[in-house]
């Protein structure tokens, strides 16, 4: 059993090539802060291509009320459905942004109403917009395709301190909390495929790792997944114990603890 | 409960090295942020001997000596 207190932070993998700037994610997150991290043994299990310096940005909430989103660079050739995965928000927040013809491509309709959909170019992902959110008096929110839901759902009952919505043999909701100044709701919508294709790494293009902050890390292997070694990262004069948990199907878990001084 | 704020007090002071009064609005403020309300938790819990359930982690619960003295007596 995890110590989970809430999800801090989601990381999307981009091209490092230039990415298009758009003010959406301006109009919710602060300039982001650059880190760049030596973790190359730990890095290794994560990734496909070859191993070098994490370069990352980091974007906080504005308002205190979402989690962070990482956005990494890589140069992989790979990936992940844009259909697979996605950020949800309330209508209001996605009111000014343009539709993108890509809507048709997914079936978190069938699930829930969509207001719209967006697609965010610097994380190269789509974003829908429902009601659903305010409903369950959460944020934000995201959905996922897998292809092995009772394990998933287990993961988020037994391991992530989830609170399960509604569930059925096609689907959950479930919602957690976020790490932030509101310590606000973040909403899954968690849906089956077993065709889903598996086999994605941390620097293929896409949602590629869920962080959370823990009380503790716990060494024990979550069931179905590998992990690092622990290690250690400091952002923003915070020092912080980490490990990554991660099956290449799900993506990776990033568990972090505060690392007091003594 | 006068002891309680007056322990949580001096538990929010050592956490963020500045002298706080029992009118702050601490998240409000900017006195705590997240993750020192992270570390909070955690010393509220060792020193009161509570488990403080992830349902009550609230902007609410952590923003006052006056919440957070409540939350704990109805933990204790």
């Amino acid at each position: 059993m995890q110590n989970i207190l809430g999800l801090s932070h989601i990381v999307f993998t981009t091209k490092a090539e230039s990415i298009p700037k758009t003010s959406f994610l301006g109009s919710l997150y602060n300039a982001p802060e650059q880190y760049s991290f030596n973790h190359q043994s730990i890095r290794k299990e994560l990734v496909r291509g070859a191993v070098s310096d994490t370069q990352l940005s980091l974007h906080s909430s504005i308002k205190g009320n979402l989690p962070a989103l990482e956005i990494v660079q890589s140069n992989s050739k790979i990936k992940r459905p844009l259909h697979e995965y996605g950020l949800i928000f309330t209508p209001e927040t996605l009111i000014e942004q343009p539709t993108t013809s890509l809507s048709n491509t997914i079936n978190i309709c069938d699930v829930i109403t969509i207001k719209k959909t967006i697609f965010i170019p610097e994380i190269d992902s789509l974003a829908i917009s429902s009601s659903e959110l305010i409903k369950n008096n959460c944020d934000m929110g995201a959905w996922l395709v897998v292809n092995n839901l009772s394990s998933v759902k287990q993961l988020y009952e037994t391991q992530l301190n989830a609170e399960i919505i509604t569930s059925n043999q096609n689907y959950f909701i479930a919602k957690t909390k976020v790490v932030n100044k509101m310590f606000s709701s973040f909403m899954w919508v968690i849906m089956q495929d077993a065709n889903k294709q598996n086999s994605f790494y941390n620097d293929d293009i896409g949602l590629s790792t869920l962080g959370w902050i823990g009380k503790t890390i716990n060494n024990n292997i979550i069931n179905g997944f590998k992990n690092t070694k622990q290690f250690s990262i400091t952002m923003n004069n915070r020092a912080f114990n980490a490990k990554f948990y991660y099956n290449n199907d799900f993506p990776s878990l990033e568990v972090l603890t505060l690392n007091r001084p003594t | 409960m006068k002891n309680i704020k007056q322990q949580i007090k001096t538990i929010v002071e050592g956490i963020t090295n500045q002298e706080i009064t029992e009118s702050d609005n601490l998240l409000d403020q900017g006195i705590l942020d997240s993750l020192l309300t992270i570390q909070l938790i955690n010393d509220l819990e060792n020193n009161f001997s509570i488990s403080i359930p992830v349902e009550e982690f609230s902007h609410l619960n952590f923003n006052s000596i006056k919440a957070m003295s409540e939350l704990i007596i109805k933990l204790q």
